[in-house]
Formats: structure tokens, sequence, C-alpha cells
């Protein structure tokens, strides 16, 4: 078996830490 | 120690899919601006098309060089975390209500696609472990469910290499024929979207047949090819109950804990982000930035599909398990295109 966290659980808890900078902060992400 | 060398290896491959993705936005401006000041009706070729074009090409010329190999299989995680971040486009009751019309749809789509492979399989003389894995691939979400299947019904490497190879080499042809189909039939982007959320295997290739089409198109693909990411476990969970029976694959202890461990992750966070945008948790301004790092995250991980595609590798696994694979996309193909018409017709898509 496979250990520590998988790619899914990772993409999310490093969205989430995002997401967190984005409310807290000004930063704007341009496209 | 051992963790910080494996971080820093990802850096080169991560790089190569920024350099790759940033010149297809690039190309995408360059095109047209030679148009405009040269006069020339040239087609809009969007940056989706040149990531994947310019990735393409590398794979299959100079090859992908193997400093960059980790970093650029990292493409599945930022597709991932696109997929998370593009929760904050959809409003919950948007999302509940086409997620709920792609589960039905999902379903319907599940049982006529393992019926077919299985069929398919048995006529072309494909084992019948293998002959799952095309079934699972082709009616779930390709690669990962080929590879959460392998391991619950004990398949071997091979089998699961040659369907992960089928199943790759019939995305990377849906990319291109798919947006001409859909232009050819005038389809509206959500039902086009709809349908290569369900009839495109791999969900970057999914994600990217969509984006091809329109912006609105990738997005709809992208939640469709969600919601049938989330039926994985309970497929996998079927054919494990099989095998198990037949006596050629160990029994499962916990049904939940199987389910749990089956289930993509990410599939809840991107329903926490909506939930959080429907609740009006972020302003304008923040909205636009999650909007756009998802762009980003798709950029890296279309750029990450055409650097994964290599010819060479696919034809080399002979012809049998394709021409199954083919022959059964192209049924599924146009079965889902029925289903999304019927749907889009009688609920509204």
């Amino acid at each position: 078996m496979k250990k520590g966290l998988s790619i899914d659980v990772w993409a999310v808890i490093i969205a989430a830490l995002v997401i967190v900078a984005i409310l807290i902060s000004e930063v704007r992400i341009p496209w | 120690m051992k963790s910080i060398r494996s971080a820093l290896g990802l850096v080169p491959g991560i790089l190569l899919l920024m350099v790759i993705g940033y010149s297809g936005k690039i190309l995408e401006k360059a095109f047209s601006a030679y148009g405009k000041a040269h006069h020339l009706a040239l087609p809009n070729i969007e940056y989706v098309l040149w990531a994947i074009i310019l990735g393409l090409l590398i794979a299959n010329t100079v090859g992908v060089h193997r400093i960059f190999k980790p970093g650029v299989a990292t493409y599945e995680f930022f597709l991932k975390i696109g997929i998370v971040f593009l929760g904050s486009r959809f409003l919950l009751v948007d999302v509940l209500k086409l997620g709920g019309v792609s589960l039905v749809l999902v379903a319907i789509e599940l049982f006529i696609s393992i019926v077919i492979m299985t069929w398919l399989g048995k006529k072309f003389g494909l084992s019948q472990k293998l002959t799952s894995l095309l079934a699972v691939g082709s009616s779930i979400c390709g690669v990962s469910a080929i590879i959460a299947t392998k391991g619950a019904i004990n398949a071997d490497e091979e089998d699961s290499s040659i369907a992960i190879t089928a199943i790759l080499t019939v995305g990377a042809l849906s990319l291109f024929v798919f947006p001409m189909i859909g232009h050819w039939l005038l389809m509206d982007d959500r039902a086009f979207g709809m349908w290569v959320g369900l009839a495109v295997d791999n969900t970057a290739e999914a994600v990217a047949a969509g984006a091809l089409y329109s912006d609105s198109a990738g997005k709809i693909a992208a939640l469709a090819k969600t919601a049938r990411n989330a039926t994985i476990g309970f497929v996998v969970l079927g054919y494990a109950l099989y095998y198990a029976r037949q006596g050629l694959a160990k029994e499962i202890d916990n049904k939940a804990v199987f389910l749990w461990e089956k289930f993509p992750k990410f599939v809840l966070g991107f329903l926490v982000v909506s939930m959080l945008a429907s609740a009006k948790t972020f302003d304008s301004t923040q909205l636009a930035s999650l909007a756009n790092l998802s762009r980003w995250a798709f950029l890296l991980t279309f750029a990450g599909v055409g650097l994964n595609t290599n010819f060479r590798g696919m034809l080399s696994q002979g012809a049998w398990p394709f021409v199954v694979g083919i022959v059964g996309e192209v049924i599924i193909a146009v079965v889902t295109l029925g289903l999304v018409i019927f749907a889009n017709n009688t609920v509204g898509l």
C-alpha cells in the first residue's frame, strides 16, 4: 500500500491554503 | 532530506509545464495579431490547443528528458487543484442540478459501457481482467479508475499498462474529434460540455476537449466529469466483490472504508468551494482571482496532457486492446450524445 497523502488530498490542502490567503489579503490573480 | 530532494526533483518538470503553458498563451495572441496585421482570415487557435500541440511536439520528437518526468507528472495535481478552484464558478444549485443529471446519465452510461466492453473483450479474445480494466477505464475515469481497479481485482502490471495506454490513445484522439463533431452539430456550450464530460475518459482530456470548444463548455465538462469520478468507488467495489467471489482477488473486509479510500477527495473540495461561493463568502475580485487560478492550473494540465502523449509508446502495445477501446468509445460517444440531447430537450441542461 502507498503511504502518505494522495494527490487528491494535497490538492484540497493547497487549495484551502490559497483560498485563505486570497480571503485575508488583497492579492489579485490576473489571467 | 529525502523529501526535500524529491520536492526539488519536481522543479524542472513544473517549470517545463509553465513554459509550455505560457507559450500557448503567447502563441494564441501572436497568431491572431499576425492574422490581423497581414489581413489574413486565420482560425482562432486557443491557448489550450497551442499548449497541447507544443507538449505533443516535444514528447514525440526530442522526447521528455528524465529530469523533467517527476515534475511533468504533477499535471494530475494541477488538474485537481484547478477543479477545486473551479467550484467558485458554480452556484451549489447548479452543481446539484447538473451533477444530478450527470449522475443519472453516468449510471446509464456505466451499464451500457460495461456491457459493450465486456462483449467486445470476449469477441476479440482479451483476458477477463484486461476487459474489466478497459470497461472501468471507459466508463468512469480513465487512468485513476484503472489503477484503483487493478489493485482491487489483482490484475497484472501488463494488463493495466495496456488498458491505460489504450484509454490515453483514445483520449488523445477525442481531444480533436469531439470539438469537431460539436461544431458540426452546432451544440451549445452546456450540452457539449456535458457530452465530453460523460464520454471522454480521462479527466484532463475531458476538461481540455471542453475548453477547446469554449471556456464555458470546459467548465461544464469539468463538473460532469467530476460527478462521473465520484462514482469510482462503487464501480471498483462492484468489480472487487465479483472477482473475490470467483476467488481471483482478496475479500473486502469493510465496504465503507473501501469506498472512502477510493473516493476522489478533490470532489469534496470542489463542493465546499462551490458552497462558499454560493454563501457569498467571496467578493467579485476574489471570485475572479479564484477563477483565474483555476485557468492557470488547467493551463499546466493541458501542457502535461501533450507531454504525456507518446504515440510511439502507444503503438508498441499491440492492436487489439486499441480496437476494443476505439470501437467501445465510439459506441459510448454515440450513446452519451443521444442521452445528452435527450436530457437537454426534456429536463434542460
